[in-house]
């Protein structure tokens, strides 16, 4: 669980837009989690288990709290910052709102598949849904992101 | 990898990957954990508790210390009954009741011809429609007529003669009671008759049938009390009728402004339906739309109506109409003929309690 857990809140943070709410909701995951932990070791695959479990719980809290204005910290953005310049700072800041600006469950897949760097057959499984589906949400995405879609399948298995 | 893929796998990083104190984190989780199962214990705790105090404050008023509330219109204190009184005015029933023993769906409350009624229509069971014909259910009507002037019921006629009849004496509030168990030959259900004498000179009667026990049936005539009356009040009153007849009925529906009232004459019947909704659409005719429908004639008090062919129906009514707002039919049967239902139609009056 200890070592689960920066990972999980690396992936939160790409979930949501405050980076206090990424943390709380793996939080919540993890008291989610932490009672039956065990069983959860035991199963085959605990970090895709505790990735469902987070990518669903943020899907509830996004229903719940849809009407509500949520603050937005967008100083994560520009934080890693030695070798960067303020023009890839800025371009970052642009791309980001453009990620803040998706659907939960197209921003679940990007975050899943360019971050984590899983294959469509995982995300799937994470998300419950088909491959097809995934790679619809992801056309969709990258589309609604006017990210160049020539060449960007090339690797995808 | 496009140029545009990678800035937006370079943003991904940048934005995860900040600094993270997981330990602190971790640290929380038990802490979290503990809290949550506290608050999702109290929350289960406290919505059991909102759940039996919701079912008691639904039950409870039903269901205790006697039975089930039976709507009535509204009620006023009678001293003294006079048992020559009862029966003689159709606007005033003699007599109130307490609580039944099972779900009621529909009370009418009636006086016809010099006889106040109480009727009850329910089930042993449960209201909901699961029930309406697994042999649960249950009629009831409760009779009070004064013995100078109602005639003495026929013991032969097939209405008051149940079959395997069995009989046993019982009390009433202290009056002495005969009660008559067997089956009903109409319905072929059980059924009980309790009768009694509340007062000298009034009779009662309490018609059982359906799965009601006898001693349930005891106990509802045991509420039967005769120093309150109700008013039988709907939302039409006639103010006109033809020479020598007299308003003899009324009956409101779960003590509601909508029932019948009885006219009688020396020519026979006009009868009067008040119903809170529209049974038919004004216009009538099926099919037609709003814009087809005929201008309607009006009565003698301004309200519009139609005639309606009398021989649409099996009891040889001689004329019918019916006045779309307030929505009411009026319709004889004998001697009168549509000059006689006009004229009680447009005497009607609205009224109010």
């Amino acid at each position: 669980m200890l070592l689960r857990g920066p990972a999980l809140i690396r992936l939160a943070r790409l979930l949501v837009d405050d980076v206090h709410r990424a943390e709380d909701l793996v939080q919540d995951a993890l008291v989610r989690a932490y009672p039956r932990w065990s069983q959860i070791l035991r199963k085959d695959q605990p970090d895709l288990y505790m990735r469902r479990i987070l990518v669903n719980l943020n899907a509830s809290w996004w229903r719940r709290r849809a009407s509500r204005e949520l603050p937005v910290d967008l100083r994560a953005d520009t934080r890693p910052g030695p070798p960067d310049h303020g023009a890839q700072a800025a371009e970052r800041v642009a791309l980001w709102e453009r990620v803040r600006t998706l659907p939960p469950r197209q921003r679940a897949v990007i975050a899943l598949r360019y971050y984590e760097d899983l294959d469509d057959a995982r995300i799937g499984e994470i998300l419950g849904c088909s491959r097809a589906s995934v790679r619809t949400h992801a056309m969709r995405a990258l589309a609604a992101m006017r990210i160049q879609l020539q060449d960007l399948e090339e690797a995808r298995p | 990898m496009t140029t545009d893929l990678e800035k937006l796998v370079g943003t991904l990083r940048a934005r995860a990957e900040a600094d993270t104190d997981a330990d602190a984190l971790l640290a929380r989780v038990g802490t979290a954990h503990r809290r949550r199962r506290n608050r999702r214990t109290m929350g289960a705790a406290a919505a059991g508790v909102l759940a039996v105090t919701g079912l008691g404050a639904l039950v409870v008023p039903h269901v205790l210390p006697d039975g089930y509330a039976i709507p009535a219109p509204p009620a006023a204190p009678n001293a003294s009954l006079d048992a020559a009184s009862v029966g003689s005015d159709p606007w005033t029933i003699h007599f109130g009741v307490g609580r039944f023993p099972y779900p009621v769906r529909t009370t009418t409350w009636s006086v016809l011809d010099g006889v106040e009624t109480l009727s009850l229509w329910g089930n042993t069971v449960g209201l909901d429609s699961s029930h309406d014909a697994d042999g649960t259910g249950f009629f009831v009507d409760l009779t009070l007529a004064s013995a100078a002037t109602s005639p003495t019921p026929d013991p032969t006629s097939r209405s008051s003669t149940l079959e395997q009849p069995h009989g046993e004496s019982a009390t009433i509030a202290g009056q002495p009671a005969l009660v008559v168990t067997g089956t009903d030959p109409a319905s072929l259900s059980s059924a009980t008759r309790i009768s009694w004498q509340p007062i000298n000179g009034v009779r009662a009667e309490l018609s059982v049938r359906g799965p009601v026990p006898v001693s349930k049936a005891l106990t509802f005539a045991q509420t039967l009390r005769l120093d309150v009356s109700h008013r039988c009040v709907l939302r039409v009153r006639p103010a006109a009728v033809p020479g020598g007849a007299r308003v003899t009925g009324c009956k409101t529906v779960d003590g509601s402004l909508n029932g019948e009232l009885t006219i009688r004459g020396p020519q026979g019947v006009i009868s009067i339906f008040v119903s809170a909704v529209p049974v038919f659409d004004a216009g009538g005719t099926p099919g037609a739309t709003a814009r087809a429908r005929p201008t309607l004639p009006t009565l003698a008090n301004g309200w519009p109506y139609e005639e309606l062919d009398p021989s649409g129906n099996t009891q040889h009514y001689t004329a019918h109409l019916r006045i779309p707002d307030p929505y009411v039919e009026v319709w004889s049967q004998g001697g009168y003929g549509l000059a006689d239902v006009l004229l009680v139609a447009g005497g009607l009056e609205l009224s109010t309690r």
